[in-house]
């Protein structure tokens, strides 16, 4: 396969996929049939184009054959590829799970077509090489988003739709202004270019003024202190199929172009910005595992997790060293999986015992042991404890802050994943150990269609976890080619000519 | 058989613990227990492998990007543990099999538990990768709270199980990131290595770091103060789970870390005298509590944390003595509390009494048992020819000889051993030897022996390495201490007492605990002392985790209880914070800027117009007519554009405004609109302030960019390529379909799914069906 086609073809399927579902609006049945068709294509796709770019470094397609800078450059790097690869993986296996539990009103408002418009905004804002062209992915995520929110059409949903859209819509316009602001001061807007331009300028009201907009911006979509009051309030309210979509992948978007941006114009964080991103980073961990720790609805506890978990991957910004960001990347790849797995599972434990709320559930342990075992792998790899992924990325990005001179840091990322930790065993006490209330509404046998994608999922991060030498080594990769981009650089640039 | 294989036998074992408990019923315990047994006679056939001095090492590769391997130590203090652990495993599966004799399923479980924890400690104690100890550190932890928690329907071991996983996974943590910092700093995760670079380590700035963080792991792990409090507490767990978890072997896990650490950075004052300053306080507090303690477990378990203490005390003694003292100390109390627990075990299951207080007399109707008891107690207890007089005539020496620290040494030794003497003839004696004091006890079953051989095994074996010391201490002990020490230790060990200062101190010891035995009755219902019981609880504990849920509760209530309203006011005043102080730098470039540029008076009546617009949507009482105002505001940027020369630019603009309006109109439709919260008089002109900074801060951010000549390498190109080589006339239409056509597609896609969005919201809901 060419690498042109092999590089734009996670954000092609996803998007005929969204075509091919409109066409059949009136028949939901085969759009998810359509819909897991294209998710299984797309991460065959992904997989194939990280083996490709683990072999060949750097792949580059520029569609229309216009050359950087003047044409878009489709970029996948180590980073990109990897992203790409988890995110499909998680959309494959919600796929999966969305043959239960989406409303008939969702199925016939369009929830297909907008699973996939999800995917084509994920996936095109990792591979893009543009700064212009991710804001265009960025709007089809939001837009996306907004519309998984409203589908269900019920009050919880639509204020929770009003509210995330409030603050989003504001994060997407201060990134626009950002890039009207950068192509003002620098002329381009292809990344490679603009990491070849941006060091020669010096400083500018311009330059200066789109740091501070994509730092705030990015900001918002990342879910960084104090910038991040759309996810809690929003997430838990959706049904579990797309809180895993949105947990797994849409604030991992906003860091992720936060890394890219940095890295490839501003040399990382430094000075001033360098200490700001270091606090954010320490108070979005702990403000979301201290709040999650207080909640009493499962689906509310892990949204806050969410927000805790931006914390740690913030902190390889704000170390921006190769060690830092691969440490990231790693933290990311295992993110996006578990994140996934754990709002599936809460899904299936709210369809085991009739609801999310912890004080209206228990005794699960007795009447669904295998359960039990798969969400304890789950939390176990959320809360970072061996042997899943979640321990190794713990263990990474402690390291990195410790030998990045931010003793601190480290510290606060061990400190926090105890209180995560119990989190973890709280879920665990209230729902599967402490005897169920009178009047739990239990269902003993759970649909195999919600619980084989979580468990694989769940798989995933044990295997990653047992066997980390492979991922460890790509995301050193990805980390090495973010602190230094000249592969990135000359593959792009050099490719057109 | 290489080290690894040791473990990966054990995981095995546990792995097909329960089905094969399904399958062997009654007979599961010592059917299942000759896989620890297999495991005990393979290590002791590894003896004559293992020569005074020597170790064996294997190395695995298993994460080299991380520098970590899968690095197995097997030496002299390794094999001591690793028999500790698959021989009371031995004894332990035998006596839970009849412990869960009523219940098959339990049994199957609790089993399998045990069996999953003797693989972690096995690779915990045969570990020299640091990380790999790390992990097998972590799975006694959570092993230890599956146990602990194992009666989960009761609310108290809840309590309890989550009490000791939040202490030992928290020391953890830091010893953890002690690993990490020692990695860093030696370049190594090898127990080994950095044994060998210990110097160099130790002049490392990070050291004192490091050694803290380990040292936290290490008290957390063996209940020493101030994390002491956890082990009472996880007497919740099943009595077989109490034997070998909390006090035969994980609790020893600190103990043996210390050890390894001993080795390398004994010498150093930052690394010994905590560990003696530590020991000694909680060998004080845990020698009163005990005497304050009614339940028969919770006696045995603080007479474990004094226990324990004295071993932690005994590794920063420095030099031989302190050495040879910890060694024949860990081996004589593994023998004889483990006994101890499994008499309490049969004593309760049998009784179903957990008050000391209430029991006695139980000799005739607990025949084994009593014997058992009263073996572990005299070795306790520090009578000659029982290995626990050679430990604890070790144990004084290293007091008496501790230099500096003599004194201390010798108050809290003495202080200590008393009334460990005491418990020991409380644990053994009372239940069975003494009168009831409430009349005859209840008996529910008779001696199960599965629970009554056991403890007779490890009673027995207390006496005959007593009697007959050689074997023991030459083949195990004395290479234990030897591979500690780093060089030979000699140690002379006879059966009989050498009679001198020592001796009679000893019998002094027993003197005192005979008269605290007699006492103790009038000690424990003296009410004074109840505030000091209450000190060395859990106090701390509870302060903590109260903080913890306040902060909790304070932030959840900030992050997702107040209006939208204020969220959008915190969002965009730090957006407007951050910009204007971006911006402070740059004021000469603004004037410059806003000197050049020319006046336009048609521009002002649109301008207007927009703040026309701008103020209807900020004072409509209305919603929908406030989003009107954001429309006139948009429509007016549109004519701006249109007035600068980019009409199609304008007429995007005029598009999106109306699609946008139509969406939030359709969304705000759907809520149920009650008139808008009339903000108070104090709100309204914050939330101005918030927003015309917000605007003024980009306005001057454009103004002063507006300085620098604008690269126009794109622009030139776009003007040139698009006829000739896109051959397209209209140059924005050429970037739009050609040059950035992907954008273009990705716009569509928007128009598209936000389509989706207003059908959505606009079509009527599906009826359900029936």
């Amino acid at each position: 396969m060419s690498t042109d086609l092999l590089v734009i073809l996670p954000i092609i399927l996803p998007l005929t996929m969204a075509g091919f579902c409109a066409v059949f609006w009136l028949r939901p049945g085969w759009q998810r049939w359509i819909t897991v068709t294209g998710m299984t294509l797309m991460a065959a796709a992904a997989f194939a184009l990280l083996a490709g770019v683990l072999s060949q470094g750097v792949m580059v397609s520029q569609p229309g054959n216009w050359a950087a800078p003047f044409g878009i450059a489709i970029v996948a790097d180590p980073l990109s590829a990897l992203a790409v690869a988890a995110a499909s993986l998680v959309a494959l296996a919600a796929s999966v799970y969305a043959f239960r539990g989406v409303s008939e009103n969702a199925l016939h408002g369009g929830f297909f077509p907008l699973f996939c418009g999800l995917m084509v905004g994920v996936n095109g804002a990792f591979l893009t090489g543009d700064i212009f062209n991710l804001y265009v992915w960025f709007e089809v995520l939001l837009v996306c988003a907004i519309g998984l929110l409203v589908v269900h059409r019920d009050g919880v949903n639509l204020d929770a739709a009003v509210k995330y859209a409030a603050l989003n819509l504001f994060g997407t316009t201060m990134f626009l202004t950002a890039v009207a602001f950068l192509y003002g001061a620098a002329g381009t807007l292809n990344f490679a270019d603009l990491a070849r331009v941006v060091p020669e300028l010096g400083a500018s009201a311009g330059l200066t003024f789109a740091l501070v907009l994509f730092l705030l911006s990015l900001g918002v979509k990342a879910a960084a202190f104090p910038l991040f009051f759309w996810l809690p309030i929003a997430y838990h309210t959706t049904p579990p199929v797309v809180s895993a979509l949105f947990g797994a992948l849409l604030t991992k978007v906003g860091i992720y172009a936060a890394f890219r941006i940095f890295m490839l114009l501003f040399e990382g964080t430094t000075g001033l910005v360098g200490e700001i991103v270091v606090w954010m980073a320490a108070i979005t961990m702990i403000t979301g595992a201290i709040a999650a720790l207080v909640q009493t609805d499962l689906r509310r506890m892990l949204a806050f997790l969410i927000v805790s978990g931006m914390g740690y991957l913030m902190m390889g910004l704000a170390l921006s060293t190769p060690e830092g960001l691969g440490a990231a990347s790693f933290y990311l790849i295992h993110d996006i999986i578990v994140k996934g797995a754990v709002f599936l599972l809460a899904g299936v434990i709210a369809v085991a015992a009739g609801s999310s709320d912890l004080t209206k559930i228990g005794g699960l342990i007795r009447t669904h042991p295998v359960l039990a075992v798969i969400f304890l792998g789950a939390g176990l790899s959320l809360a970072g404890l061996p042997p899943f992924s979640g321990f190794w990325a713990k263990v990474l990005v402690a390291d990195a802050a410790f030998d990045g001179a931010r003793p601190v840091l480290g510290g606060i990322a061990l400190g926090t994943g105890l209180v995560s930790l119990l989190c973890v065993v709280k879920i665990w006490m209230e729902a599967f150990w402490k005897t169920g209330p009178e009047g739990m509404r239990v269902t003993a046998r759970l649909p195999l269609v919600m619980m084989v994608p979580a468990t694989a999922l769940v798989l995933v991060s044990l295997a990653i976890g047992l066997y980390a030498d492979p991922l460890m080594d790509m995301a050193a990769r990805a980390g090495a080619g973010l602190a230094d981009p000249s592969a990135y650089i000359e593959a792009v640039m050099g490719a057109g000519e | 058989m290489s080290p690894v294989w040791f473990v990966i036998i054990a995981g095995v074992s546990a792995l097909i613990a329960a089905p094969v408990t399904r399958a062997a019923g009654r007979f599961a315990g010592p059917l299942l227990a000759l896989v620890p047994a297999f495991l005990f006679v393979s290590l002791l056939m590894q003896l004559p492998d293992l020569p005074v001095g020597t170790a064996i090492l294997q190395s695995i590769e298993w994460v080299p990007a991380y520098g970590v391997s899968l690095g197995f130590r097997l030496d002299g203090f390794s094999l001591l543990f690793s028999l500790l652990i698959t021989g009371i495993g031995t004894l332990v599966v035998i006596y839970a099999g009849s412990y869960f004799s009523d219940d098959a399923k339990d049994r199957g479980r609790f089993l399998g538990f045990i069996l999953l924890f003797m693989t972690a400690m096995l690779g915990t104690v045969l570990a020299d990768d640091l990380i790999m100890l790390f992990i097998f550190w972590e799975m006694t932890s959570l092993v230890s709270f599956f146990l602990i928690g194992f009666k989960h329907e009761d609310a108290k071991a809840r309590k309890a199980a989550l009490q000791s996983l939040v202490v030992t996974a928290g020391g953890g943590l830091a010893l953890l990131g002690g690993i990490i910092i020692l990695g860093l700093t030696a370049g190594t995760f090898s127990l080994t290595e950095i044994t060998a670079q210990a110097p160099q380590i130790a002049t490392s700035p990070a050291f004192p770091a490091i050694i803290v963080l380990v040292l936290i792991g290490c008290f957390t792990k063996s209940a020493q103060f101030p994390f002491h409090f956890w082990l009472p507490n996880a007497m919740a767990a099943p009595t077989p789970a109490s034997a070998y978890l909390h006090s035969a072997t994980m609790v020893k896990l600190g103990v043996y870390l210390l050890a390894r650490f001993d080795t390398g950075f004994g010498e150093y004052l930052i690394f010994y005298a905590p560990l003696m300053i530590f020991g000694g306080i909680t060998m004080l507090i845990s020698a009163y509590a005990v005497m304050r303690s009614t339940g028969f477990k919770a006696v045995l378990a603080w007479s474990t944390v004094c226990s324990l203490a004295t071993l932690v005390l005994l590794v920063g003694v420095p030099g031989e003595a302190g050495v040879k003292a910890m060694i024949g100390f860990l081996v004589a109390h593994a023998l004889y509390k483990a006994a101890l627990f499994f008499a309490a075990g049969q004593v309760i299951h049998s009784t179903h009494q957990y008050e000391l207080a209430r029991l006695g007399g139980l000799r005739f109707k607990l025949p084994i048992t009593a014997i058992a008891s009263l073996l572990a107690a005299i070795s306790m207890a520090g009578v000659p020819f029982f290995l626990g007089y050679k430990a604890k005539d070790l144990f004084l020496t290293a007091a008496f000889d501790g230099g500096s620290w003599g004194m201390w040494l010798t108050v809290v030794a003495l202080a200590s051993s008393a009334v460990m003497t005491a418990v020991a003839g409380l644990a053994a004696l009372k239940p069975f030897f003494l009168k009831p004091p409430y009349g005859e006890v209840k008996l529910y079953h008779n001696e199960y022996y599965g629970m009554a051989l056991p403890p007779l095994a490890l009673g027995l074996l207390g006496l005959a390495i007593g009697v007959m010391p050689a074997p023991a201490w030459n083949s195990v002990l004395i290479p234990a201490m030897s591979a500690l020490y780093g060089s030979t230790i000699a140690l002379e060990v006879h059966a009989a007492p050498s009679l001198g200062l020592k001796f009679l101190i000893t019998l002094a010891l027993l003197a005192s605990g005979a008269a605290l035995v007699w006492f103790w009755n009038r000690l424990y219902r003296d009410p004074d002392n109840v505030k000091a019981n209450v000190v060395f609880a859990d106090l701390g504990y509870g302060a903590v985790m109260g903080w913890l849920d306040r902060a909790g509760q304070v932030t959840a209530r900030l992050l997702q209880m107040l209006s939208l309203r204020t969220y959008i006011a915190v969002t965009l005043g730090v957006s407007t914070l951050a910009l204007l102080l971006a911006l402070t730098g740059f004021s000469a470039d603004m004037i410059s800027a806003a000197a050049a540029e020319p006046v336009r008076p048609y521009m002002a009546v649109v301008l207007v117009l927009t703040l026309i617009g701008a103020a209807v949507a900020a004072f409509a009482r209305s919603v929908l007519i406030s989003i009107l105002g954001v429309g006139i505001v948009g429509y007016t940027m549109a004519v701006v554009f249109l007035l600068n020369g980019a009409p199609d630019v304008a007429f995007t603009q005029f598009t999106v405004e109306t699609l946008s309006i139509v969406i939030l109109l359709a969304v705000l439709l759907r809520l149920s609109l009650k008139p808008a919260p009339q903000q108070s008089l104090l709100k309204r002109p914050l939330a101005l302030a918030v927003s015309a900074g917000f605007g003024i801060a980009v306005g001057l951010g454009v103004l002063a960019m507006s300085v620098l000549p604008f690269d126009r390498r794109l622009s030139d190109f776009f003007g040139e390529a698009s006829y000739l080589e896109a051959q397209g006339h209209n140059v924005v239409n050429v970037i739009l379909v050609d040059f950035r056509a992907l954008d273009t597609l990705g716009e569509i896609a928007v128009v598209a799914f936000a389509t989706l969005c207003v059908w959505a919201l606009l079509r009527r809901r599906v009826k359900k069906e029936g």
